[in-house]
């Protein structure tokens, strides 16, 4: 369509067109419309699935649960009716790419951190290759259960095994800890170690104190879908602080989850085996969360706290595979044990 | 010099037919100037290449191949029905990508047959719809076409057995297009003022016709368990993501389409390809990317349908056009939209969150170590600044609607938007998050004013400045 325009400022050109609206325009117009009703519909019926539920306030519960019957407790009409909505919208954000969750370090933000590490064992067949001789577990309130190894890069400093487990007897909480520290000294310290090799995340700097990242944002996205915050709640106890690290641990090697977590593993032992070409060949791969909390304002400190190790799940690459398809190992915190998954 | 003639104004593209109000608003109707698409598409262009470039391509094989931490097994359960995400990396025989091009298919056949014949029947009829073919129907036809076949085909070279299908599917394909052909000729026959598309005719009966004749040979096979998988074309038909030099491949038709859609190249071509190809990629991995990548790929899927070529590119000098370029603005309205639903929604969910309300939620999120990009220890934010961070952006995000409506208040937030993200930046490693969500910001600029000068023979700001 050309025209002539009145001045080259801008002005609005054209009158209407006298014409009837063609097929195409008339399919552009319900594009148009249907693309505005998918982001208005989208976006607050998805808040609002998320909000009534999860955050009205006991006091105003009824009075809302009069108003919508049911969408509150996640039932009802409005609650399936919704739920068809929704599911029609996601198959058209699947189908184009137009995700609409938009909820950026938010509601909630991390008050931890952390990086995926791989550990490398050329054992002669460890079954239970943890604690591994010279490391032990132990326990604070801050971070929960943990693998103190002298091999952790950066960890917090430790005295030998010995004065550790007599010191720490006198820091200890209860007398369950204070049992478990007394026996530290004698957590296999003189067996013989077999190899070790620590693969920290690509992503983590090699100096946490002094960085500057221009790169890897690809890899800790990846690296984000294997974190886990085995953080104690207040006052949990020891019992149930193990059965919900082991239940966090274990959704790693369930379903979908586990071949990511292979991948993942897979893929850091084929670059390690592709740069050392001549090198024997790890027996088991290891993963590991390099946990970090973050000092809180009121601690007056920046920064976060030495990373500790949560043993996460283990892959031995030469072992036979049964008929399920699941290799991975999740490491139960009751038992301290790898157990098979899922 | 100023020329005295007067300049002819064009408008670019399709306008929507849109019903009442948005038919009186002028904000929907009015056209704008094409500059302000032509920005969007070479900033999104730009952003595309360096992060394709950068953090994609040198770790293809490590991200998407098959031994990568994208292995098509890893994602497999993302690709069953009843879900529709796709990917073209897994080939032509993944059913999603069969029943996708299925159904493109049948609409493309419905639209072209249907529109042939409604033109055959109301050659006389009064008034007439504007003819605004441009080919794009005919292209997707065949190109669905071609793809369906190639799904048809790996389903059968995996159950090694060639049926007559083989060749029956481009067979029906051939009897679409001479329908079609039959009725553009007789509209013609009808009407001699009647323009035959003679090229797209021609392909349509073409692609089908090559189809039919490697269909019957396939079906000529007599022993197809006997075939190698290692031919190049059977390893074509299954995953890309399988071959490690299918996957480089696709990574370089990546940047080619996003190149030509920077320079305005086949501008529509370019943009549904890179369109395509990102999608893709993404859902090949979905777990690479972030809130950038989204921004990405809805950028794409709106200029994908607009004339983001009609000025600063190699069509538009190919057009030679003289005067002012318009677009019609409904895709930089959408995207305006989208815009104000980022910024609303995320304001609405940490309205719930604690820390966003104490104030304290920027203070942890500068002092995650997995995405920061200085460490805290070396150079810490006082925690007072922290507070005031989460605050004020507390309050844009929630307020960003009601400031949008009014000039002055809309130029703040804007302004202060363009220093959020420019501060996410400097503080965070997030790949292309920031770069995309800019690009959101530059239709809004009023990127003519450099033409206007031009046109009026006035120097430009840049150039004073020189």
């Amino acid at each position: 369509m050309r025209v002539e325009s009145t001045a080259d400022s801008g002005s609005p050109i054209p009158g209407p067109t006298p014409r009837p609206a063609s097929p195409r325009q008339v399919l552009l117009g319900f594009f148009v419309l249907f693309q505005l009703a998918f982001l208005l519909v989208s976006n607050f019926y998805g808040f609002v699935s998320y909000v009534l539920p999860k955050k009205t306030p006991d006091n105003l519960r009824p009075v809302v649960n009069q108003a919508i019957p049911d969408f509150i407790y996640e039932a009802g009409h409005g609650w399936k009716w919704g739920g068809e909505l929704e599911t029609n919208i996601r198959r058209w954000t699947q189908l184009t790419g137009q995700e609409q969750a938009w909820s950026l370090f938010a509601p909630n933000v991390g008050e931890a951190t952390g990086f995926p590490a791989v550990v490398f064992l050329w054992d002669d067949g460890l079954d239970d290759p943890l604690p591994l001789p010279g490391t032990f577990f132990a326990r604070d309130e801050k971070n929960g259960i943990h693998l103190w190894a002298p091999w952790n890069r950066g960890g917090s400093p430790e005295p030998s095994l010995a004065t550790m487990g007599r010191l720490g007897i006198l820091g200890a909480a209860n007398p369950l800890d204070a049992l478990t520290l007394a026996a530290v000294p004698f957590a296999k310290p003189t067996d013989k170690a077999p190899r070790v090799e620590l693969l920290l995340s690509r992503n983590e700097p090699t100096n946490l104190s002094n960085f500057f990242r221009v790169s890897n944002c690809r890899v800790r996205r990846y690296d984000g879908s294997l974190y886990q915050n085995l953080q104690p709640y207040p006052d949990e106890t020891r019992e149930k602080l193990e059965t919900r690290s082991t239940k966090l641990v274990r959704e790693l090697v369930q379903d979908y989850q586990h071949d990511r977590t292979l991948a993942y593993l897979k893929w850091r032992r084929k670059v390690w085996i592709d740069a050392h070409p001549d090198e024997l060949r790890p027996r088991q791969v290891l993963l590991f969360e390099r946990f970090m909390r973050i000092r809180p304002p009121e601690e007056g400190v920046h920064g976060w706290d030495p990373p500790i190790l949560y043993p996460m799940a283990r892959w031995q690459p030469e072992k036979k595979v049964d008929g399920s398809g699941y290799v991975l190992e999740y490491f139960d915190y009751t038992t301290k044990r790898f157990c098979p998954g899922p | 010099m100023p020329s005295s003639e007067p300049r002819s104004a064009e408008i670019v593209g399709i306008a929507p037919w849109l019903p009442w109000p948005f038919s009186a608003w002028s904000w929907w109707t009015e056209p704008v100037r094409a500059e302000r698409l032509a920005a969007l598409r070479i900033g999104v262009a730009a952003c595309l290449i360096f992060d394709v470039a950068y953090n994609y391509a040198p770790e293809t094989q490590a991200f998407f191949g098959r031994d990568g931490l994208g292995a098509p097994a890893v994602f497999d359960y993302q690709f069953k029905g009843p879900r529709t995400t796709w990917s073209l990396l897994r080939g032509a025989s993944d059913h999603a990508n069969l029943y996708l091009s299925l159904t493109c298919l049948i609409a493309t056949t419905l639209w072209i047959v249907g529109t042939s014949l409604a033109r055959w029947l109301l050659v006389f009829g009064n008034p007439q719809p504007p003819s605004d073919r441009t080919g794009i129907a005919a292209g997707l036809w065949i190109a669905s076409l071609i793809f369906y076949t190639l799904s048809v085909w790996a389903q059968m070279l995996a159950a090694r057995w060639f049926s007559p299908l083989a060749y029956g599917i481009p067979l029906v394909g051939f009897t679409l297009a001479c329908l079609y052909a039959v009725f553009e000729f007789s509209t013609r026959l009808r009407d001699p003022t009647h323009r035959v598309p003679w090229v797209g005719t021609f392909l349509m009966v073409f692609t089908p016709t090559c189809l039919a004749l490697i269909g019957l040979l396939l079906f000529c096979i007599e022993s197809p368990e006997a075939l190698d998988k290692d031919v190049w074309w059977f390893r074509v038909l299954q995953s890309w993501q399988e071959d490690d030099f299918l996957i480089l491949l696709a990574m370089g038709f990546w940047i080619t389409s996003a190149v030509l859609f920077l320079f305005g190249c086949a501008t529509r071509f370019a943009t549904i390809a890179a369109w395509m190809l990102s999608l893709s990629f993404q859902n090949a991995n979905p777990w690479l990317d972030n809130a950038g990548d989204t921004i990405r790929l809805i950028l794409l899927f709106y200029l994908m349908f607009c004339p983001c070529g009609a000025a600063w590119s190699i069509e538009a000098l190919l057009h030679r056009r003289r005067g002012p370029v318009y677009v019609h603005p409904w895709p930089i309205r959408l995207l305006f939209v989208q815009m104000i639903f980022i910024y609303f929604i995320n304001g609405l969910y940490k309205l719930l969150g604690e820390r966003w309300l104490t104030g304290t939620s920027l203070y942890f999120v500068l002092a995650d170590a997995a995405l920061i990009r200085f460490s805290p220890v070396a150079f810490p934010i006082p925690v007072w600044m922290t507070r005031v961070m989460t605050w004020s952006v507390l309050a844009w995000e929630v307020a960003f609607p009601a400031l949008v409506l009014f000039k002055w208040p809309r130029r703040l937030a804007l302004a202060f938007g363009v220093l959020f993200h420019l501060g996410i930046f400097a503080t965070m490693e997030l790949g292309g998050f920031v770069p995309y969500a800019l690009c959101l910001y530059l239709p809004l600029l009023p990127w003519e004013r450099l033409t206007l000068r031009r046109e009026r023979g006035e120097p430009l700001g840049l150039q004073n400045a020189t």
